[in-house]
C-alpha cells in the first residue's frame, strides 16, 4: 500500500514515517504543499494523510486540487483544530475521514486501512477467501482459523492481493505499491515474495491461491471447488 | 470641540442665524434708503409747488420772481437746496440765491406739465433734481414756457441711512451673539446626555461602576441596553476563559505530578508504564476538552440569525462520508426556514458532535428532526432537535459520565466522548436543554430544547 504522507511539523514525520514503514507501507513523505501535489499527481497513491496546516499552502487546498485533478483515491486529513466547522469544510473539500491531534497510531492505522477498504469496495475488516482469512484492523492472517506469520512485506503484498482479488496485478503494480522509491525493483524479489507467500499460506500446494500469469503477473483468487 | 456633533451643529446653526439676520439687515437697510429717498423727492415736489406758486409772467412775456422766497433755504448760500428756471431756449433765466455756480443742464423732449427725477453724482455732492415743465401765462393771455429745477442735496438723508444702518447693525449682531450664546447653550444642554455616557463609559473601563444606568433620554436607552448587553457578554467569555484556563491548570497538576513522581523513582515496571500511558492519555484529554469548552462561543447580543437545516444537512453530508461503509439509512425531518440566533460554529459543535455520536452508534438508522415550538404548546417557544439512532443506547449511569467533563463511554474510540460534555456546557450558555430519552427506534434519543 502507497501512502502519501503530507506533515510539516518534523517530529511527527517521522513517527508516522516509522510507524507505517514498520507495519510495511510504502510511504511518500513531505512537509510542504506543492510536493505533496507532485507526489500525489506522480505516484500511484492507496491513501494520503494530509496535515492541514502547511507552511506553503492550506492542506485544503491541497485537497481541493488533487481532487480537481480527478485523484480519488482515499484522504484522511489531520488536523490540531478541534471544531466542527472545520472538520466539515475538510470534509466537503474532498477528504474522506478526519483525525484531531493527538492521535493514537493505532487509531490512524485503523482509519487508513478502513479508507483503502472502502475505497476498493470493501466495508468489512476482515477479507476472507475460502479458508483464508486477513484481519486488517489485527493485520494477521489466518488459514482454517490457523495463525500464519508473515513478515510486514509479505503481509502488505497479500493485503493488496485480496483487496485486488481476481485481479491480474502486475509485478511493477506491486512493486509501485509495495515499495517506496528508493526500493530496488528487481523483480526477483517479488517472485521470491510471491514463493514464500504460497509456502506459508498453503504449505501442501492444494488451495493455489496465487496464479502466475506468465509475462502479465499475478492473480489471487480460490478455486471454486475449493470454497 | 474638533469635528465633534456639538461643533458641527453649532456652526450648521450660527450659519443659518448669519445668513438669515444678513438678509434681514439688507432688506431693512434698502427698505429704509428707499422711504428716505421718497420722503425727499416728496419735499422736492413741495418745492417746486412753492416756486411755480411765486412765478408770473409780466406784460413783456418775461419772468418776474420776488427777491425773497418763503422758503429760507433757497436764499442761504449752499444750503443744499437750489432752484433754477431755463427758458425755452435753455437760458437759465432765474436762479435762487442758494446756487452759488452750480452748472445745471436742463432735460430736453420734456413736455409740458411733466415731472422727471434725476440723480446726480458730481465730485464728493449727490443730490436729486426735480425737472419740472410748464407754460406761464401773463394778463394778455401770452404764454411762454419755462422749465423749473429744483435741486437738493442728499447729504441730510446719506446721514440718516448712516445713522439708521449702525444702529440697524449694532443690534442685529447684538441679537446674533445672544442667539448663538443660547445655542451653543441648548446644545450643550440637549447633549449631555452623550456626555454623560462617555464619561460613565471611563468610568466602567476604570473598573469604578459595572453598568450603564440607564437614564440618559429616550433616545439613547436602546444603546444603553446594548452597551450593557455587551458589556455582560464579554464579561461572561472572560470568565469563562479564566475559569477554563484555571480548571486546565488545576486538572493537569494532578497527571503531571504522578509523572513527576515516576520518573524521579528510575527504573519503570510495566505497571508504570501503564500509569504512565494512562495518565498521559488523561493529560492530552483535559487539554482536549478544556479547548473545545473555551472554542463555545454562546449566545451572542448582535449575531445574525442562521438557518438551521442546511448546516445540518451539511455536517451529514460529511458524516455520511465519514461512516460510508455502515451504509446507514438516515432520516431527516427538518422545518426547512427556521432561523435562530445561534452563532455558527456553536451550531455545528452541536450537529457534529452529537451526530457524531449517532452514526458512531447506530446499526442500520438514525433519524434527526429540527422543529420549532410556539409559546402555546406549555413550554416557552424556542427550537427543539431530535437526534435518535437504533445503536445500544446510553444507561442511566453511562449517561451520567457522558455528561461529565473528558469521561469517554468508548474508550476505544480516540477523542470521542468529551463531545457530548461540551453540547451540554453549550446549551447552557443559550439556556437550553439536552435531554435523554429511549429512541423508538430502539437507541438513543437526545432531545435539544433552546429558547427563543
Amino acid at each position: 500500500m502507497r501512502v502519501l504522507l503530507v506533515e510539516d511539523d518534523l517530529a511527527l514525520q517521522g513517527q508516522l514515517l516509522s510507524s507505517l514503514t514498520k507495519k510495511g507501507y510504502a510511504v511518500d513523505a513531505t512537509g510542504n504543499g506543492t510536493d505533496a501535489l507532485y507526489l500525489g499527481s506522480e505516484y500511484p497513491i492507496d491513501v494520503a494523510i494530509i496535515d492541514l496546516g502547511l507552511p506553503d499552502m492550506s492542506g485544503m487546498d491541497v485537497i481541493k486540487q488533487l481532487r480537481s485533478k480527478g485523484f480519488g483515491f482515499p484522504i484522511l486529513i489531520l488536523t490540531a483544530r478541534t471544531r466542527w466547522e472545520e472538520k466539515v469544510e475538510g470534509l466537503e473539500a474532498g477528504a474522506d475521514d478526519y483525525l484531531v491531534k493527538p492521535f493514537h497510531t493505532e487509531e490512524l492505522l485503523a482509519r487508513m486501512n478502513a479508507l483503502i477498504r472502502r475505497s476498493v469496495g470493501v466495508s468489512t475488516p476482515q477479507l476472507i477467501h475460502g479458508p483464508i482469512k486477513l484481519d486488517t484492523a489485527k493485520q494477521q492472517v489466518f488459514v482454517n482459523d490457523v495463525a500464519i506469520e508473515l513478515t510486514a512485506y509479505e503481509y502488505k503484498m497479500l493485503e493488496y492481493m485480496m483487496l485486488h482479488s481476481g485481479k491480474v496485478i502486475s509485478k511493477t503494480r506491486i512493486t509501485e505499491h509495495i515499495y517506496d522509491q528508493d526500493f530496488d525493483r528487481d523483480s526477483n524479489v517479488i517472485e521470491v515474495f510471491v514463493g514464500r507467500l504460497r509456502k506459508k499460506l498453503d504449505p501442501s500446494d492444494q488451495l493455489k491461491p496465487i496464479e502466475t500469469l506468465r509475462g502479465r503477473g499475478y492473480r489471487f483468487s480460490i478455486p471454486l471447488n475449493n470454497t | 470641540m474638533n469635528s465633534s456633533i456639538q461643533s458641527r451643529l453649532l456652526l450648521s446653526a450660527s450659519l443659518i442665524l448669519f445668513c438669515f439676520l444678513g438678509l434681514a439687515g439688507f432688506v431693512l437697510d434698502t427698505a429704509y434708503q428707499k422711504g428716505a429717498e421718497n420722503a425727499l423727492k416728496d419735499r422736492l415736489q413741495i418745492h417746486l409747488y412753492s416756486i411755480l406758486r411765486e412765478a408770473e409772467l409780466d406784460q413783456k412775456s418775461r419772468l418776474v420772481m420776488p427777491a425773497n422766497l418763503s422758503e429760507p433755504r433757497f436764499s442761504q448760500v449752499y444750503s443744499g437746496l437750489y432752484a433754477y428756471i431755463f427758458n425755452h431756449l435753455g437760458e437759465v433765466v432765474w436762479r435762487s440765491s442758494s446756487s452759488a455756480g452750480a452748472v445745471v443742464q436742463t432735460v430736453s423732449h420734456l413736455e409740458s406739465g411733466q415731472k422727471k427725477y434725476i440723480k446726480k453724482q458730481s465730485n464728493d455732492v449727490n443730490s436729486v433734481e426735480l425737472h419740472y415743465k410748464a407754460t406761464l401765462e401773463n394778463e394778455n393771455l401770452q404764454s411762454s414756457a419755462f422749465e423749473f429745477v429744483v435741486i437738493e442735496s442728499t447729504s441730510s438723508i446719506d446721514h440718516q441711512v448712516a445713522g439708521f444702518r449702525s444702529v440697524l447693525w449694532q443690534w442685529l449682531g447684538g441679537i446674533g451673539l445672544l442667539l448663538i450664546i443660547l445655542q451653543f447653550w441648548i446644545i450643550r444642554l440637549s447633549l449631555h446626555p452623550l456626555r454623560h455616557i462617555v464619561s460613565d463609559l471611563e468610568k466602567i473601563q476604570a473598573g469604578d461602576a459595572q453598568q450603564l444606568n440607564n437614564h440618559y433620554g429616550e433616545e439613547l436607552k436602546d444603546i444603553a441596553d446594548t452597551v450593557n448587553k455587551l458589556i455582560e457578554n464579554e464579561r461572561t467569555h472572560l470568565q469563562r476563559y479564566r475559569n477554563t484556563l484555571a480548571d486546565l491548570a488545576h486538572s493537569l497538576k494532578t497527571p503531571i505530578s504522578v509523572l513527576i513522581g515516576l520518573y524521579e523513582q528510575g527504573q519503570l515496571s510495566d505497571q508504570d508504564m501503564k500509569t504512565f500511558k494512562s495518565q498521559t492519555l488523561l493529560m492530552w484529554q483535559l487539554v482536549d476538552y478544556q479547548l473545545q469548552k473555551a472554542a463555545v462561543k454562546g449566545h451572542q447580543t448582535m449575531s445574525a440569525p442562521i438557518a438551521l437545516a442546511p448546516i445540518a444537512q451539511q455536517v451529514l453530508d460529511s458524516l455520511d462520508k465519514v461512516y460510508k461503509h455502515k451504509l446507514l439509512k438516515v432520516i431527516t425531518d427538518f422545518d426547512k426556514d427556521i432561523k435562530f440566533n445561534i452563532e455558527k460554529g456553536d451550531l455545528f459543535e452541536l450537529f457534529g458532535n452529537l451526530l457524531d455520536n449517532a452514526y458512531f452508534w447506530a446499526k442500520t438508522q438514525l433519524k434527526i428532526s429540527i422543529k420549532a415550538t410556539t409559546d402555546s404548546d406549555n413550554s416557552p417557544a424556542g427550537i427543539t432537535i431530535n437526534i435518535e439512532d437504533d445503536g445500544p443506547g446510553i444507561s442511566a449511569e453511562n449517561l451520567k459520565r457522558a455528561l461529565q467533563r473528558g469521561v469517554k463511554i468508548d474508550e476505544s474510540k480516540i477523542g470521542n466522548g468529551i463531545g457530548l460534555a461540551i453540547v451540554s456546557e453549550m446549551l447552557a450558555s443559550y439556556k437550553g436543554t439536552l435531554k435523554s430519552e429511549q429512541s423508538e427506534l430502539g437507541g438513543q434519543k437526545w432531545v435539544i430544547f433552546i429558547p427563543r
